[in-house]
């Protein structure tokens, strides 16, 4: 069973590895990265084009999700995001929304339904 | 001889008389003395005349009759003499008594002085008692006061803490939930045992992670009890910055912690270290909240002049200094911030002054941004 790669970015390490672990639960594999600076600088020195999609946390320290978002669709990509926030204000949510992410959550989510958003977008070749 | 026996009389009358008149001077009894004196002059004369007669010739003496005369007249001034000291006596015993008298109107007038100035000093010390309990409720009441807004400032802190500690407290809470959700689905797939073990135990950790939030935050809230214990000042700089965290993240801070492990302890009250740490820390945080590019705080504990010292150093626009005055900073009520109450630094420096302390605003070092100070003496030095 093979599936495209999910990127989660967050700068808390241990809300990172439980996606992770959610993810590998459901039977999808991850790859964290700490900031939004150090994924798109990963994304733009590689153009891996394996990810399913990305689960970006809103609140960052230096480039926040949401201008990740900018920058990505500043640059043509297409990966679906999934954002997470910790306070989804009405704000927060039209934002990401009008910046193409496909659904926003809100800490703490149920995890099951993270996993549902995330098989949307990474199609199972099983 | 007739004319030896009247001159003897003559003489003693004379006596008699004198001694008589000097009987005026121990008694005071001028007239009753007077009248002797008188008598006796007369008999005196009596005699002159008769002696004055006897030597012409022109009358017979009856020497006999003379010679009683001189006897009672003797008798009489011996009388006379005898009665002077007893009369004196009286007249001493009558003084003695009436000294005796003035001088218990003295001890009572004295005793009544003595009481009233006993009871003046007893008055003006019920008053001085008085001013004492005055003032040791007054001291008492400003302690409480200042423990009140203290407490009342860091509510107030907290509450400006409080969307970023939220966000913090969800983080753990996410995890739970997703590695809830991942045992679920281990379960589901019939996972293997090992895998649900260790998912149980990310949510172990991360519900123990949620629960250290919640006890800082608590502590932080609490009404400080007077306790003050053996402290270190580097471990209060950690557990505040821990509290500040979710703050310091979202303005894209980053604060360097250069701690000195070998920081002598302080006694101090933990929470009220905590608070000054964190206004210090919040102000130089919120100061950078409008730079662009680099946002820098520095933490740094040391010890200088005998004192743990804690700085608080940032590279935003600084204070100027020229338009503020550097010691009003501290008081209560002076702000720089267009939404601040200027009660934290005014608050801050109560705490420290309380706790032996000072503290310290100086231009940056570098040239840049603002420093905050504050030192606490060691807990040895205040054994001392």
């Amino acid at each position: 069973m093979t599936s495209r790669v999910v990127c989660i970015v967050d700068d808390d390490v241990q809300a990172a590895n439980s996606v992770q672990a959610l993810l590998h639960a459901a039977g999808f594999s991850s790859r964290i990265f700490t900031s939004a600076e150090s994924f798109l600088d990963d994304f733009l020195a590689h153009k891996p084009s394996d990810i399913g999609c990305l689960i970006l946390d809103v609140r960052l320290p230096g480039m926040t999700g949401i201008e990740l978002q900018q920058e990505m669709q500043r640059h043509g990509t297409e990966i679906p995001v999934i954002l997470i926030s910790g306070h989804a204000t009405e704000e927060v949510r039209e934002l990401g929304l009008a910046n193409g992410a496909s659904q926003v959550f809100e800490k703490p989510y149920d995890g099951l339904l993270l996993v549902v958003a995330v098989r949307k977008h990474c199609a199972m070749d099983d | 001889m007739a004319i030896l026996v009247l001159i003897s009389s003559l003489v003693v009358q004379l006596a008699a008389a004198y001694s008589s008149l000097r009987l005026i001077k121990v008694t005071g009894k001028k007239r009753a003395w007077l009248c002797i004196t008188f008598a006796f002059v007369l008999m005196a004369a009596r005699r002159a005349t008769t002696l004055y007669r006897a030597a012409l010739d022109l009358q017979e003496v009856d020497i006999y009759a003379e010679s009683i005369a001189i006897a009672i007249s003797l008798l009489l001034m011996m009388g006379l003499l005898l009665i002077g000291p007893i009369i004196h006596e009286i007249s001493r015993a009558d003084e003695v008594a009436a000294l005796n008298l003035e001088l218990r109107a003295a001890q009572s007038t004295l005793e009544e002085q003595v009481h009233a100035r006993t009871a003046k000093l007893e008055s003006v010390n019920q008053q001085l008692q008085k001013s004492i309990h005055d003032r040791e409720r007054m001291a008492e009441k400003s302690r409480i006061q200042q423990e009140q807004l203290a407490h009342h400032s860091r509510l107030v802190t907290m509450g400006e803490l409080l969307a970023g500690i939220a966000h913090e407290l969800n983080q753990p809470l996410s995890a739970v939930s997703n590695h809830a959700a991942a045992c679920q689905l281990q379960l589901n797939h019939g996972g293997r045992s090992e895998l649900l073990a260790s998912g149980l135990q990310e949510i172990s950790a991360a519900a123990i992670r949620a629960g250290t939030i919640i006890k800082t935050l608590r502590g932080f809230a609490s009404k400080s009890a007077q306790t003050r214990t053996s402290i270190d000042l580097s471990r209060v700089v950690e557990k505040s910055i821990k509290l500040l965290d979710a703050d310091i993240r979202s303005h894209s801070v980053h604060v360097d912690m250069n701690l000195d492990s070998e920081l002598a302890p302080v006694n101090a009250n933990e929470i009220q270290m905590q608070q000054v740490i964190i206004n210090l820390v919040k102000n130089a945080v919120d100061a950078l909240r409008e730079q662009s590019g680099d946002r820098r705080v520095r933490v740094t504990t040391s010890m200088a002049d005998g004192f743990a010292r804690v700085s608080v150093v940032d590279n935003g626009p600084g204070i100027d200094v020229e338009a503020e005055n550097p010691n009003a900073l501290l008081d209560a009520f002076h702000t720089t911030k267009s939404d601040g109450m200027g009660i934290g630094l005014a608050v801050c420096r109560s705490i420290v002054e309380e706790h032996r302390g000072r503290i310290w605003y100086k231009d940056n070092p570098n040239q840049q941004g603002a420093a905050f100070y504050f030192s606490i003496p060691p807990l040895k030095a205040e054994c001392l």
